[in-house]
């Protein structure tokens, strides 16, 4: 800002100081900058002009929120197109800091509107810590291992806050183990089988958890490390959230059609749900509960060949099929002697069905793959693992799918380490095991060149398998215990990766190996991802799985 | 039930019994320490190296296949950088000599493979089996 603008930025701020919340810093009409409906510099005492602070703004009334970032001037600047005027409640995300108190501002129809933002050191940055950071910061190595698991249903800042002993951790364990994997903070769902947990077992794991959280001191004997804040490219992006009307709704998998619909499985509730992001306009439809006693909800989300969408119906058993011309759903349940109370359906993949007539599906509880006949809704099973090593703790499961033209299937092996193919006419099947062991690979997508890109849960690394040669192909994601939930290839030749555990979405170039983390406004715990590729840039969706909102990421080069 | 789903059942059935269990998992579905492997159920490894006859030494990203015998499965892994492979094991229910090691290298072509005589006999862990491969 030259010296007539800070001339003009003093008179405004006396104009407007005693309008605006006292917290505002500074605020002023600018009326050079016409591109602009609200700008300003976030600082601090301690650092002065700060770079990589999440502003977000939310209308009164409005489920939707507009994030940008602050660049290396700590200036931050949301476009005339991204907030319709109205009255404004703003936030920031910045480890170590916080705004001092609640800040509103009013954007005008007409003008850019400054606010610049002082903020202050918080004295505890522990509420602000992501699980990711969590990890980093408790002591040892494999013993944190198995709280990856917990993330599927809250953070681990509810672990190391906690107060339980080794002994009352041991059955808090062995309740949370009989917990549906579709649960939440905000509806938890207990399986109807219950299942047992080796004391020796829980023990192990409740005895360590008992040396990192609250139960012998009143504060963490370890040092709580933080990631860095963005910088750079990571700053040039606008984020907007869609928060859904209910605080239940678990968005799992997201997907755009071609109406410019955001489409959503709900893992907790029996709805398929539908955004308009054009106009925050959230509909629902509902489907009957095949099995009203046992946990409700739906995993998996793909579309058929027509643009049906296609439901992995979890505890609820086989699939759904929502016609989207008719809106109404067709449920293809197991057959008794298949359906039990472990029966479990995450996966479904329907994109090449029109080969063949068959959708393709998993059977979590006996760790096998099922194919549907849409015809005559009977399902058929293969064991793509006869002979593989197996055992207690190395048990092979089914999950991400992705089906080539001729629907042979390729799937990973979340329970252990391997990509795998099922041939659609043989059921051959052939088992491809990562160079990195125990790799747990999760969920994937097939490229129009082949390659199937896939997401190493437990190895923190991104996959690549190429269908004609027949290699795999593995890289590092740059932050440590990130633990990649999914991965999507652009049109750009670049990957997105989205996680359960560190609040950031990564953005990573196979070819070079530069890589840009998104910071998220809040705690996002992301699952399946999906990316538009018809606009440019391209636009990244996700689903907010335990904050029930729907997330937009806009890189802005 | 129509017959079609009748004969898929029954096929599902038989295969359904002998892993119809459900192993200790956690909520996410994955067990309390899934880094310790349960061996109990592990079988014969196999490792070795694809070789190039012709130029000596060994041949990198070669494709190594695993065959097993009446299972309709097969496992598949690449070469290393020095020619080596390893298959982490089978389950006990497998016959090492019911498992083909092949490979295969654009460019030679697989002379024969070599499998060695573990030194535990009946009772080793590992087999080892060579890859020789040669100009076609």
């Amino acid at each position: 800002m030259g010296i007539r603008g800070a001339a003009r930025s003093a008179l405004a701020g006396i104009i407007f100081g005693t309008l605006l919340p006292a917290n505002l810093a500074f605020a002023e009409l600018l009326f050079d900058t016409p591109d602009l409906a609200l700008t300003g510099r976030v600082t601090s005492s301690k650092e002065g002009a700060m770079e990589g602070v999440l502003v977000s703004a939310q209308r009164t009334g409005s489920p939707i929120s507009v994030t940008v970032v602050t660049n290396q001037a700590g200036r931050y600047s949301f476009p005339v197109d991204r907030l319709t005027p109205g009255h404004y409640a703003l936030r920031i995300r910045a480890i170590g800091y916080e705004l001092d108190g609640p800040t509103t501002v009013d954007v005008a129809a007409k003008g850019t509107v400054t606010a610049d933002l002082a903020l202050r050191n918080v004295d505890d940055i522990s509420s602000q810590l992501t699980s990711t950071e969590w990890l980093i910061s408790m002591p040892g190595a494999e013993q944190k291992r198995p709280l990856i698991e917990c993330m599927s249903c809250h953070t681990l800042e509810r672990v190391v806050r906690s107060r339980f002993t080794a002994d009352e951790f041991v059955g808090v364990l062995k309740r949370m183990a009989n917990y549906a994997n579709n649960s939440t903070m905000q509806k938890v769902q207990a399986r109807v089988a219950e299942r047992d947990v080796p004391e020796d077992r829980a023990r192990r794991v409740a005895e360590y958890l008992a040396t990192v959280n609250l139960s012998k001191r009143d504060r963490w004997d370890y040092e709580l490390k933080t990631l860095p804040r963005p910088t750079g490219a990571a700053t040039r992006v606008i984020i907007t959230e869609y928060d859904m009307p209910r605080s239940t709704i678990a968005p799992h998998d997201v997907r755009t059609d071609a109406d410019g619909f955001i489409w959503y499985s709900n893992f907790v509730e029996p709805y398929l749900g539908r955004l308009d992001p054009r106009t925050g306009v959230h509909t629902e439809f509902a489907y009957h509960l095949p099995k009203p006693s046992f946990p409700a909800g739906a995993l998996a989300l793909e579309p058929d060949h027509d643009g049906n969408w296609w439901l992995a119906m979890m505890f609820q058993g086989g699939l759904m099929k929502f016609d989207t011309r008719t809106k109404t759903f067709h449920h293809y349940p197991l057959p008794t002697q298949l359906d039990s109370d472990t029966a479990q359906q995450s996966m479904v993949m329907p994109r090449q069905s029109q080969v063949d007539g068959k959708v393709w599906t998993n059977d979590v509880n006996t760790h096998s793959i099922l194919r549907l006949d849409v015809k005559t809704g009977a399902y058929e099973r293969v064991d793509p693992f006869q002979g593989m090593p197996i055992g207690a703790n190395r048990q092979h499961s089914p999950y991400g799918m992705a089906a080539d033209k001729n629907n042979d299937l390729y799937f990973m092996d979340f329970g252990d380490e391997s990509v795998g193919r099922v041939d659609a006419k043989t059921f051959r099947a052939t088992i491809y095991p990562t160079p990195t062991s125990h790799s747990r690979p999760r969920r994937t997508m097939l490229d129009d060149k082949g390659r199937l890109w896939f997401a190493e849960f437990a190895a923190n690394k991104i996959g690549m398998f190429d269908l004609d040669r027949e290699s795999i192909k593995e890289w590092d994601v740059p932050t440590p215990h990130t633990y990649p939930y999914d991965v999507y290839l652009d049109r750009n030749g670049q990957l997105w990766v989205g996680s359960m555990s560190d609040d950031r979405v990564l953005r990573f170039d196979p070819q070079t190996g530069k890589s840009v983390e998104y910071l998220l406004p809040r705690q996002t715990n992301i699952r399946r991802i999906f990316i538009d590729n018809t606009t440019t840039p391209v636009t990244f969706w996700a689903g907010n799985n335990h904050h029930a909102a729907i997330l937009k990421i806009e890189p802005l080069d | 039930m129509t017959k079609s789903q009748r004969a898929s059942l029954l096929l599902g059935l038989a295969l359904v019994v002998p892993l119809a269990f459900a192993g200790m998992a956690w909520a996410g579905g994955a067990s309390l320490d899934e880094d310790e492997e349960d061996q109990s159920n592990a079988g014969v490894s196999f490792f070795g190296f694809a070789k190039d006859l012709d130029r000596g030494g060994g041949v990198a990203d070669a494709k190594v296949s695993a065959e097993i015998k009446n299972r309709n499965a097969s496992l598949v892994t690449r070469t290393d950088d020095q020619g080596h492979f390893k298959f982490s094991g089978f389950s006990k229910e497998i016959n090492p000599k019911d498992v083909e090691i092949s490979c295969s290298k654009e460019g030679l072509k697989l002379q024969r493979t070599v499998r060695r005589q573990p030194p535990g006999g009946e009772a080793a862990t590992s087999i080892e089996v060579d890859c020789l491969m040669v100009k076609p």
